[in-house]
């Protein structure tokens, strides 16, 4: 019974030495709408290498990150897929300063299959097409504009039953990627990622239907310098050109 | 390989979840054994609720509670504690959640415990102290076993409520379960695969141990 006890303690700290926390080491965190998930996720590699600092990556809808950012998250940075969510935090007086554009994102309608034209219209009321992927309205631009461009070509009332809504636009990639959809409205800037490049096809969306894409930094106490680093960073001249190769325009 | 650290966090949570639930479990399962009231029923109740509350309701309570932007979350952030995004914010939420997975099988075990076992010990001058750690623990060490490996294992797979409360923050809050679902949402299947596959392992030596425990009691009978 003793020598269970002592192997059970000693397992016991052994699970538990090896996971100290980390809260002592210079990192930081952005928090990153889904649709720029792959853009962010090289401009904080690189940023990483300049600086040899630790930079985590958290993804979701914007809407969700907002709401754990006005619960107290511990985030440094925030890129939303459009500019409510900046502003909104803005206003509760929970950012260093105002909203800043740093790209516009195009949104895509996505298919893997050959036989549906993406061009028409027409098509998607078609009831070989059973379903079509969107991010959900409520918590994710790239949802939002989904729903207004559908109403707007009037094809949304044919469309509607058909629609099956993702959390955030990860899982629209997820449905279109695996089939279990046959379309989805996801971002131009995860269908051009190298990545998923070549995968399928798509259409973009026009300007009018673009989203201006908004980043913050958060009122917080960790590292102010290398926050405002970073933004310099996706802002300046290497950090667009990433943009771009992603998918984005700069406007 | 993908990084280890979810999975380490997971089984820290659950064993910490068991160890601090098995000692608040045992005096409130020995309390309800005894107590004999109309209102038992109501704290019984109580006590079972998390079983059938979804984990966005506990989540959505608990951030709630502990959010800076009220009260109560004020009062502690002032203090320098912060609750939601945080590991102990999960571990609070794993003891809600998993409260009656190690209450249920010791409050039963304590009921059954033949009252003259305690009479007999008494008798032999024994304190009630004495009895309930020489006696009546070890006649329920099984049960004490299958709470324990219960709330281990129902913490292990906890996610509505770690996701709500937790935030997903590397070596913090992103446990396992919610490790496998960002590499979903990154794509990156084979990550995926990694962290479930051993969650898999996990779960069928957790549902073999308990079915051996089970044959043992049933044969120690």
């Amino acid at each position: 019974m003793i020598k269970k006890i002592t192997l059970f303690i000693a397992l016991f700290g052994m699970v538990f030495t090896s996971c100290k926390p980390t809260n002592n080491i210079d990192k930081l965190t952005i928090a990153t709408a889904a649709s720029a998930q792959f853009a962010l996720k090289k401009l904080a590699i690189n940023f990483s290498k300049k600086h040899n600092i630790k930079v985590d990556v958290i993804l979701g809808s914007s809407g969700k990150l907002t709401t754990q950012i006005i619960n107290g998250a511990p985030y440094d940075l925030f890129f939303s897929a459009d500019m409510y969510y900046p502003k909104m935090l803005f206003n509760k007086e929970k950012t260093e300063k105002k909203p800043i554009t740093y790209a516009y994102g195009a949104p895509v309608i996505w298919t893997m299959r050959k036989d549906i034209a993406i061009d028409s219209l027409v098509q998607l009321k078609d009831p070989s097409i059973k379903h079509l992927a969107i991010a959900n309205p409520r918590n994710a631009p790239y949802g939002r504009k989904a729903i207004r461009y559908l109403k707007q070509k009037n094809v949304y009332m044919s469309v509607e039953h058909k629609l099956v809504y993702g959390e955030s636009i990860s899982q629209v990639n997820e449905y279109v990627l695996n089939k279990t959809v046959e379309v989805g409205v996801t971002a131009k800037s995860i269908v051009s990622s190298p990545k998923l490049k070549g995968k399928g096809f798509f259409k973009e969306l026009d300007k009018e239907y673009w989203v201006k894409q908004g980043a913050v930094i958060i009122k917080n106490k960790n590292l102010p310098e290398m926050k405002k680093q970073f933004l310099e960073y996706v802002l300046s001249e290497e950090g667009k050109e990433i943009l771009v190769n992603y998918g984005y325009s700069i406007i | 390989m993908p990084d280890l650290s979810p999975i380490l966090l997971s089984l820290k949570l659950a064993l910490l979840t068991s160890f601090v639930l098995l000692v608040i479990g045992l005096p409130i399962a020995y309390a309800l054994s005894i107590w004999k009231s109309k209102a038992k029923i109501f704290v019984e109740s109580l006590v079972s609720l998390p079983i059938i509350l979804p984990p966005t309701v506990i989540g959505f309570y608990l951030l709630i509670l502990f959010s800076p932007e009220n009260l109560f979350g004020e009062t502690l952030a002032n203090f320098g504690i912060h609750i939601p995004f945080t590991f102990s914010g999960i571990l609070i939420a794993s003891l809600v959640y998993s409260f009656p997975f190690m209450v249920q099988p010791l409050q039963k075990a304590f009921e059954q415990i033949p009252q003259h076992y305690w009479n007999i010990s008494y008798t032999l001058g024994k304190s009630k102290f004495e009895t309930l750690i020489k006696v009546v623990l070890p006649n329920m060490k099984h049960a004490i076993l299958t709470g324990f490996i219960l709330t281990f294992a129902h913490t292990m797979g906890e996610f509505g409520v770690i996701l709500m409360i937790g935030g997903n923050i590397p070596g913090e809050t992103k446990v396992a379960s919610l490790a496998i679902y960002s590499d979903l949402e990154a794509l990156d299947y084979s990550a995926a695969h990694f962290y479930s596959i051993i969650l898999l392992t996990i779960s069928i030596l957790i549902i073999f141990m308990v079915n051996l425990l089970n044959k043992d009691k049933k044969a120690d009978a």
